[in-house]
């Protein structure tokens, strides 16, 4: 998200116009939150569902926004809150499917190397915090002050939680990819 | 094999990012917390009315005793009047809420009500 986007925005809902405020996060986040969701319930139907549930609340929770932090987080902060309700009520439907490839995305929006679904396979291994971090931190490029306001956790906790989850997914993808040079490729 | 990156593999093309600004722009048409009073506020409002009501009562007591309280009698202040509706030890019907408001003031308390 765009510092000038991010400052439209603002300008907007500080103005009360909030149906500008939402349209303008609408065209620059739908995408990303859409990212953000699939990551998470790994099913583009459910993912779509939990962007447009978490508009809902989005919207209904607008004018009472307290502009203690960026839109972005805020917004990023619902729809994760969201996937992972969204998760809880799928997980045991998914794994009782023959079939699914647990772990990767199954959406007709992602396309990955067997390495990146590699380590999809090894994310989901993962407990759910050290994966969340991971996921904003690694394909987000979020610092962690932001991730920390998004989880609720401090920053130590998630820079344990990173770590925690890079030595464990190096240790999978090394099991799973023995011809691979990590090292020199991290 | 491919060197690893930072790219999740998700690719939202125009087409399908336009379809997702559609679904969350369908939120806009519910309404929003603030902009329609929620019953908590609805609450809120039917309570001051009947404070006032009991303020008006204990005004009223006041003015149509002698003005000086005796031993037998309690002296009934605004601030009692509210702590007594508060703690639900005051109730009043229709006809006696009737019998302290004027015909614009009962219309008014009717509309909140009915809100």
């Amino acid at each position: 998200m765009s510092t000038h986007a991010e400052a439209a925005i603002h300008e907007a809902w500080s103005s009360h116009a909030y149906d500008r405020a939402f349209s303008l996060m609408a065209q620059h986040y739908a995408s990303d939150f859409y990212r953000t969701a699939l990551r998470i319930v790994l099913d583009h139907a459910t993912a779509q569902d939990v962007v447009q549930d978490a508009s809902v609340k989005m919207w209904r929770a607008l004018p009472k926004f307290k502009g203690d932090s960026k839109f972005s987080t805020w917004a990023y902060r619902i729809v994760v809150n969201e996937a992972l309700g969204a998760l809880r009520k799928s997980k045991n439907i998914l794994r009782s499917l023959e079939g699914v490839d647990i772990g990767v995305p199954d959406s007709p929006h992602f396309e990955a190397d067997r390495l990146l679904a590699d380590l999809y396979r090894a994310l989901a291994n993962l407990p759910e915090r050290q994966r969340l971090t991971f996921q904003l931190r690694y394909f987000d490029d979020k610092p962690y002050s932001e991730i920390s306001e998004i989880l609720g956790t401090s920053v130590g906790g998630l820079k344990a939680n990173y770590h925690h989850a890079v030595e464990r997914i190096k240790m999978e993808m090394r099991e799973l990819n023995p011809d691979y040079d990590f090292e020199s490729n991290e | 094999m491919n060197k690893m990156n930072k790219y999740d593999g998700i690719h939202v093309p125009p087409e399908a990012h336009q379809d997702l600004v559609a679904r969350m722009m369908t939120a806009l048409d519910l309404p929003q917390q603030g902009a329609v009073p929620s019953s908590r506020s609805r609450i809120r409002a039917i309570s001051l009315w009947a404070a006032s009501v009991a303020a008006l009562l204990a005004v009223g007591l006041f003015l149509f005793s002698d003005g000086s309280p005796t031993e037998s009698e309690v002296w009934v202040t605004e601030d009692l009047a509210w702590e007594v509706f508060q703690a639900g030890e005051l109730e009043l019907s229709v006809d006696e809420a009737a019998a302290l408001l004027d015909e614009s003031e009962l219309n008014q308390l009717l509309a909140d009500l009915t809100y």
